[in-house]
C-alpha cells in the first residue's frame, strides 16, 4: 500500500469512525509515517534506531546479510508490513528452517493483528495510526513473508491480470521489467519487479519484491503462482481486499476511540461503509497507481475540512526542540514503534522461531504480563 | 547487490588477480593450483546448492533447477578433481573452455538484465565478451603451450579487474511500501 491509501484513506476511515478532523489527521499522519520512519530520520532527528520501521533502498543494499542482519531485516518487516498471519500454522513437509520462513507469511485476521490492536489502545492518535498501518498491510501483502526469502517471495514469471470487460473479466498477461526510474504502466500491463536472485536470502527477495508493486495497486485483480504453494494458482482481488481492509480499519478505529467495547478478528463496519460504498467501489477499482487525488475527495468531502499533504518535516522541529521528548507526537509515534516490534518480536521468539532474533529483559526483577517498550532491548543490536 | 555480495566479489576478485600472476610468474606449476582452486569451489557451490534444495528449494515451485544446477556444478568440480596428471595442453584447453562457459554465462545474464530493462547490462556483457575471446584465443596458440598460459593469464586478470569493478557497481531494487 501507499500514500494514498496510508494516508487519505485513513483519515477518511478515522472521520467514518467518529474522530474530528485533528485526530484524523494524527492518525493519518502516523500511518504514512511508518514507511518513512527510516534510521535515516531517526539519525537525522536524534532518536534511538531501535524505533525503525522501515529502511530504505540504501539501507537496505548496505544490510548485513548474515545472522543478525537478516533478524534485524525481519524484525522492522515482519513487525510493520508484513504481520505473520500464522506463526504455529501446520507444516508437514520441510526442514526446521524451511518451516520457519513459511511461518512468516503474512495473512489478515491473525491473532498479531488482533493484538496490534490492542496494544494501541488508549496510546493515542499515534499508536492507532501505526496500528492502522499494520492492519491494512495484512490485507495488501497477504501471502508474502517479511523476511529475504527465495523460496517463500518469488513467483512464477507467468502472472495474468483479469480486466474488467463488459459483462466479464478477461485475462492479460503481466510483463515485468527492471527498471524502478520508469512508472509501472497499467494500460500496457508492464511493471517493474526485483531481478531473480537464487542466493535464499537475497534482499531481492523480501517481501513483494518479486511481484513489483502489484499488492500495492488497489484496482488490480491477478493470478499467479506463489513459491511457497505447491504449484497452485493464487488470484488476488484487491478491490476486495482492500474494501475489507478499510472496514476492518473503520471498525479497529471504533474501538480505540472507545464507541466499541471490543475489537475482535473478522469483524468489518460495513454498515458504516453502506452509504459511502458505491464511491469506495469506484476508487478502488479506477486504474490508477496512486489514488491520492481520489481518497482526498473523498476524506475532504466526509469532514468538510482540507487534508494538507503529508509532510516529513511537519514535527521534527517539536522533537528536537522538546524537553521532554516522550511527550511530542513524534516520542509518542516512536514508544508505539517499539511497542509493536516488542510484541511482534516477542511472539515470533516464542513460537520458537529465531528468524527476528531473540528478545532479553532488561529489568531483572519484576514481573510483566505484557512487553512495554524499553522493556527490552533487541539482541544483537 | 548488497555489501555482503559486494565484499565477496571484491575478494573473488583478488584471488582471480593473485592466482593469475602466479601462473604468469610459474608458468610450468601455477595451473595446477589454478585447477586446486577452481575443483574447490565447484565442489563447494555444488555441495551449497544440493544442502539447499534438500533442506528449502524441494518446496519450492520450480525447486528442481536448483537440483539441476547443483548435480552439474558437483559433476564438474569431481571431474576437474582428476585432471591432475594429464599433459598440461589438455588442462589448458579445459580452462579455456570454462573461461569460455563463464563468458555464455555473463552474456545470458546481461540479456536476461537488458530484457528486464536494468541498467548493470554493460559490465556483464564486456566481461563475458572478453572471456569468450581470451578462451578461443588461448585455443587458438594451443600449440605453443607458454603463449597459451600467457594469454590466459592475462585474462584471468582481467576478469578478476571486472568483478572488482563490479563490487562497486550501483544497483536499485524495488521500494516495497
Amino acid at each position: 500500500m501507499q500514500e494514498d491509501f496510508h494516508y487519505y484513506a485513513t483519515y477518511a476511515a478515522a472521520v467514518l469512525a467518529g474522530y474530528s478532523h485533528d485526530e484524523s489527521l494524527q492518525i493519518c499522519y502516523s500511518a504514512n509515517l511508518v514507511d518513512s520512519c527510516s534510521r535515516t530520520f531517526l539519525e537525522r532527528i536524534g532518536a534511538p534506531h531501535s524505533a525503525a520501521t522501515t529502511q530504505l533502498q540504501l539501507e537496505m543494499m548496505k544490510a548485513r546479510l548474515d545472522r543478525i542482519g537478516l533478524q534485524d531485516i525481519t524484525r522492522i518487516w515482519a513487525s510493520f508490513h508484513f504481520l505473520p498471519g500464522d506463526l504455529y500454522a501446520p507444516v508437514f513437509h520441510g526442514f526446521r528452517m524451511y518451516r520457519n520462513k513459511y511461518r512468516l507469511i503474512c495473512q489478515p485476521n491473525s491473532l498479531l493483528m488482533e493484538e496490534t490492536v490492542h496494544l494501541a489502545l488508549s496510546k493515542g492518535p499515534e499508536a492507532a495510526g501505526l496500528a492502522m498501518h499494520v492492519l491494512c498491510d495484512t490485507w495488501a501483502h497477504r501471502n508474502f513473508a517479511g523476511t529475504p526469502s527465495l523460496v517463500i517471495n518469488n513467483v512464477s514469471n507467468q502472472i495474468w491480470e483479469w480486466v474488467p470487460g463488459e459483462d466479464t473479466l478477461f485475462r492479460k498477461p503481466i510483463h515485468f521489467r527492471h527498471n524502478p526510474a520508469l512508472p509501472d504502466n497499467p494500460e500496457e500491463g508492464i511493471y517493474n519487479c526485483t531481478l531473480f536472485q537464487i542466493p535464499e536470502n537475497s534482499i531481492m527477495n523480501l517481501g513483494h519484491g518479486r511481484a513489483g508493486h502489484l499488492p500495492d495497486y488497489s484496482f488490480i485483480r491477478y493470478s499467479y503462482m506463489p513459491a511457497w504453494g505447491d504449484y497452485s494458482i493464487i488470484t488476488k482481488d484487491n478491490p476486495s481486499d482492500y474494501r475489507h481492509a478499510f472496514a476492518q480499519m473503520v471498525q479497529a478505529l471504533q474501538y480505540l476511540r472507545g464507541t466499541q467495547d471490543h475489537f475482535r478478528r473478522d469483524q468489518y463496519a460495513w454498515d458504516v461503509l453502506s452509504p459511502h460504498d458505491d464511491r469506495i467501489r469506484s476508487i478502488l477499482t479506477r486504474r490508477q497507481t496512486d489514488a491520492s487525488r481520489d481518497w482526498q475527495a473523498f476524506g475532504e468531502s466526509l469532514s468538510g475540512e482540507h487534508i494538507p499533504p503529508f509532510d516529513l518535516e511537519r514535527y521534527q522541529k517539536e522533537y528536537r526542540e522538546a524537553s521532554d521528548r516522550e511527550d511530542t507526537f513524534l516520542g509518542r509515534f516512536i514508544h508505539a514503534a517499539q511497542a509493536q516490534k516488542s510484541m511482534v518480536v516477542n511472539a515470533i521468539s516464542s513460537s520458537g522461531n529465531p528468524l527476528a532474533g531473540s528478545l532479553v529483559r532488561r529489568k531483572p526483577f519484576g514481573r510483566f504480563p505484557h512487553p512495554t517498550p524499553g522493556m527490552f532491548r533487541e539482541a544483537g543490536s | 547487490m548488497s555489501a555482503f555480495l559486494r565484499i565477496g566479489n571484491f575478494i573473488t576478485g583478488i584471488l582471480m588477480v593473485l592466482v593469475s600472476l602466479m601462473i604468469l610468474l610459474f608458468p610450468e606449476d601455477g595451473h595446477l593450483i589454478l585447477i586446486t582452486c577452481i575443483s574447490i569451489a565447484l565442489l563447494a557451490a555444488g555441495l551449497h546448492s544440493l544442502f539447499f534444495y534438500v533442506t528449502m528449494a524441494r518446496h519450492m515451485v520450480g525447486g528442481r533447477a536448483i537440483l539441476y544446477f547443483g548435480l552439474f556444478l558437483f559433476d564438474l568440480g569431481v571431474f576437474t578433481c582428476t585432471l591432475y596428471d594429464i599433459p598440461q595442453a589438455m588442462i589448458m584447453l579445459y580452462l579455456s573452455a570454462i573461461h569460455g562457459f563463464s563468458g555464455v554465462m555473463s552474456i545470458l545474464r546481461s540479456r536476461e538484465s537488458r530484457r528486464m530493462h536494468a541498467s548493470s547490462w554493460k559490465l556483464p556483457l564486456l566481461s563475458g565478451i572478453s572471456n569468450i575471446a581470451i578462451a578461443c584465443i588461448c585455443a587458438i596458440f594451443i600449440r605453443s603451450i607458454n603463449t597459451a598460459v600467457l594469454i590466459y593469464g592475462f585474462g584471468l586478470a582481467y576478469s578478476g579487474i571486472l568483478r572488482i569493478l563490479s563490487a562497486f557497481q550501483r544497483t536499485r531494487t524495488v521500494f516495497i511500501s
